[in-house]
């Protein structure tokens, strides 16, 4: 087969064609696959160098889980989601951790207060708030803003309606809008579950 | 929505914009490095595949060896040719063989005169 034919084909196939041992399918799959993956690790780590390890690390256990895979289980970009939170969930714990009060302080509570940051510190700013959010609120509104997936498919991973999802993205952005105000509100509901 | 709420929703969103782009591409080495882990599972799958199915046959090997295995063929091969030699090919050729060997007594018994051939004169 041609990489054109394997080209069209799903990320299952392409698995199951590499479990049979087939070297193009795999070049095929992780073109395909690797800057979303990489790029969902850089959203959360922040480090080139810890998202190449995740990166690295979650391929190998889809490699080792390649001749086990059923068709009925969960997409392979739902199940290397899961697999990349789970292992940037283990680094950042292992990481010293700065709160919001390493950020530059801001007196003035209004929206406009964040113009005062750079670009780059803004950025640094919203994905410290996107910490602080509670995990659902936070995986929502990265997979839907940073990672670019759709509702539906948020819904499918997360295990709840797309009204959930909304939901929950809607309240996480919400909440992202206070804390980059600088306006310091004790977030009152923990991890949410829908 | 509040016009100030419209602001900063619009301002999220150019954060969120701004972020999506400031990812960098990831380096070829690390796209060589997954292609190479590939390459090495599935390789490690085929040799596993390998020693399972030789284990399997010398397993086999070993347990007729066990049971002395040449000579069980050799026997058994015998046991059924003659077998099948006596009760397919030749019929009755074991009935000879048994009578030429005196282990059965050669004669015939007529159901319809099971007297026939006894001597009765020593009651006359």
């Amino acid at each position: 087969m041609s990489l054109h034919e394997l080209e069209k084909l799903g990320d299952q196939a392409l698995l199951v064609a590499y479990a049979n041992g087939s070297p193009k399918a795999t070049v095929v799959l992780t073109k395909r696959l690797m800057p979303k993956i990489f790029a969902q690790a850089f959203h959360r780590l922040q480090s080139i160098t810890d998202a190449e390890d995740v990166t690295q690390e979650s391929f190998l256990r889809l490699w080792m889980i390649a001749p086990k895979w059923r068709k009925d289980e969960a997409k392979v970009t739902t199940w290397l989601y899961r697999v990349v939170e789970n292992l940037c969930t283990d680094r950042l714990r292992k990481r010293p951790t700065v709160g919001l009060e390493g950020l530059p302080e801001i007196i003035d509570v209004k929206p406009s207060a964040m113009s005062v940051l750079g670009t780059q510190e803004q950025i640094k700013a919203l994905h410290k708030a996107l910490r602080k959010l509670p995990d659902r609120q936070r995986q929502a509104v990265q997979m839907r803003h940073l990672d670019e997936f759709s509702n539906p498919e948020i819904a499918q991973t997360l295990k709840t309606s797309v009204e959930g999802v909304e939901s929950l993205i809607s309240r996480g952005k919400q909440k992202l809008r206070i804390l980059l105000a600088g306006n310091q509100i004790v977030l009152g509901d923990q991890d949410e579950t829908l | 929505m509040k016009h100030s709420d419209q602001k900063s929703e619009l301002h999220l969103e150019t954060l969120f914009t701004q972020a999506r782009k400031e990812v960098p591409s990831p380096s070829k080495a690390l796209l060589d490095q997954i292609l190479r882990n590939a390459q090495v599972q599935s390789q490690s799958k085929t040799r596993n595949r390998i020693h399972a199915r030789t284990k399997q046959i010398l397993h086999k090997i070993n347990f007729l060896h066990n049971l002395d295995w040449i000579a069980s063929i050799i026997g058994l091969t015998g046991a059924t040719a003659f077998g099948l030699f006596f009760g397919i090919i030749i019929p009755g050729l074991e009935t000879e063989i048994f009578k030429f060997l005196g282990l059965i007594p050669d004669i015939t018994i007529d159901f319809m005169d099971p007297f026939e051939g006894l001597d009765f004169s020593y009651l006359e």
